[in-house]
């Protein structure tokens, strides 16, 4: 290799260390804001002001929700295993929405529960047919339905 | 024939547009190819033109 | 003894002339194979896949959705391993061959945002939110497009490819973020399912058609980069003889004037 060459080589090698040093620096310093929702545990642990807008996440608890007759009106509470938070709505929930399933809400922590004024399915990386779903739970396997990976947990 | 799914619209509209994508990146490079082609044929004619009546050709 | 056959191959394509005649008897067969593995895939992932259990037939979304991003994000890799032979070798094959590239890898982000999008709708609730998953795949097109403009805007299209050619590396940071994006935060996009290292969270019976589409993608990149490379560099070089030697058929396929 010639001179110039090794030296258009290092060059490009600058680069490509200059982009990635300034890219964790930068990431590292927003790592708080690049995370789409924060856990109940999260909530529990920290004060968060009252009509800061935010996103919690977790799973539906078991048992928890509730529909009122013939108005829109749903509340549930949000859990990720540790921690419960108690979630309003008013709306058409996703079709994925159910007990034990992912959600993602938008809204105020105001007076203990949290207001959201909007609630989107989260579903885990697990794809199988709905007879190798039934045949699992039948076995008593964990990661039949719902969420498998704890992506909700305190560290989330 | 036509597989009965839900969601149907999403699912189709999905495979529609990988269609017409695919489709595009195949007959872009032949439209390109024939655009090109028609350009040297026209300088070559102009070429020749000039070549008849002796005199150098312009370059476009 | 094949180092060495590589590396005549290597200078051979590096030849305008040569490639060009490479790219026109090579690309038709990738046309085909990428047309025969695409019909294939769609087919079994149309008909013969079983619906998912959670997310019923819109799963079936993932056999374009998911190879369409990986084909971008490898389209990538390859468009900056030629930006860097181009940078520090000055090949012209390889500049024309990265700035090819660029308008291949954004369809193919584009296809992965629109699928995305059509998917999340009906299983997430949006058309689109700001997670980190897919703001990077967003940031991914556009660098595509900013990669495509910048290299447009140079009179000099030598100069362009180079100018383009460092950002393509500068871009490179891109890749992991998308990569790691599910596992450093928290997104609405879940995790992996597909894992090179691991238990991939598949069911078996989800498999081929996966594959035979991701196949796919592969051909059409393929394809279309040697066409487009091939047509970079007939406009580059149209006024030199190989070109009109290359192009004698086409050109004489029509009346001459008397």
């Amino acid at each position: 290799m010639t001179r110039t060459r090794k030296r258009r080589m290092m060059i490009v090698l600058l680069i490509l260390t200059g982009m990635s040093v300034a890219t964790a620096v930068a990431i590292t310093a927003m790592q708080s804001n690049v995370m789409f929702f924060v856990s109940p545990t999260n909530v529990a642990e920290q004060e968060l002001a009252p009509d800061r807008k935010f996103r919690l996440g977790g799973l539906v608890a078991d048992g928890t929700v509730v529909q009122s007759g013939d108005s829109l009106d749903v509340q549930f509470d949000v859990t990720d295993g540790n921690h419960n938070v108690t979630v309003v709505y008013t709306g058409i929930l996703p079709d994925l929405f159910r007990e034990g399933q992912g959600v993602i809400a938008h809204g105020y922590l105001r007076n203990g529960r949290f207001e959201a004024y909007e609630v989107l399915a989260r579903h885990d990386e697990t794809y199988m047919p709905p007879e190798v779903q039934r045949a699992l739970e039948e076995a008593g396997h964990p990661a039949a339905g719902g969420e498998s990976k704890p992506a909700y947990g305190a560290d989330a | 024939m036509i597989p009965e799914l839900n969601y149907a619209p999403f699912v189709w509209s999905s495979y529609g547009v990988f269609a017409a994508v695919c489709a595009w990146q195949f007959l872009a490079p032949l439209i390109r190819r024939r655009r090109l082609t028609r350009q040297i044929r026209e300088q070559l004619e102009e070429e020749r033109a000039a070549a008849a009546v002796g005199r150098p050709a312009p370059r476009s | 003894m094949i180092w060495s056959t590589l590396k005549l191959w290597f200078h051979k394509l590096g030849s305008p002339p040569i490639f060009s005649v490479f790219a026109r008897r090579v690309a038709p067969w990738l046309w085909a194979a990428f047309f025969a593995c695409t019909l294939y895939g769609v087919y079994l992932a149309l008909y013969v896949a079983p619906p998912d259990y959670q997310q019923s037939d819109s799963a079936r979304i993932l056999y374009i959705h998911v190879p369409a991003a990986w084909q971008a994000m490898l389209a990538y890799v390859i468009m900056a391993v030629l930006a860097a032979i181009a940078l520090i070798w000055r090949i012209r094959t390889a500049e024309i061959m990265a700035m090819a590239a660029a308008p291949i890898g954004a369809a193919l982000t584009l296809i992965c945002l629109v699928t995305g999008s059509l998917w999340g709708k009906p299983m997430w609730g949006t058309w689109w939110e700001w997670d980190a998953r897919l703001t990077s795949m967003l940031v991914l097109l556009f660098i595509y497009v900013g990669i495509m403009a910048l290299y447009a805007a140079y009179d000099d299209p030598r100069k362009g490819a180079r100018v383009a050619s460092v950002l393509v590396i500068a871009g490179l940071v891109n890749l992991p973020i998308i990569h790691f994006s599910v596992e450093w935060w928290t997104t609405l996009h879940q995790g992996q399912t597909i894992r090179i290292f691991g238990e991939s969270k598949m069911d078996p019976s989800m498999i081929p058609p996966l594959i035979w589409t991701t196949l796919g993608t592969k051909f059409l990149f393929g394809a279309a980069l040697l066409d487009r490379a091939r047509n970079l560099l007939l406009a580059q070089d149209q006024h030199k003889a190989w070109v009109r030697r290359e192009l004698a058929p086409a050109l004489d396929d029509r009346k001459q004037p008397a």
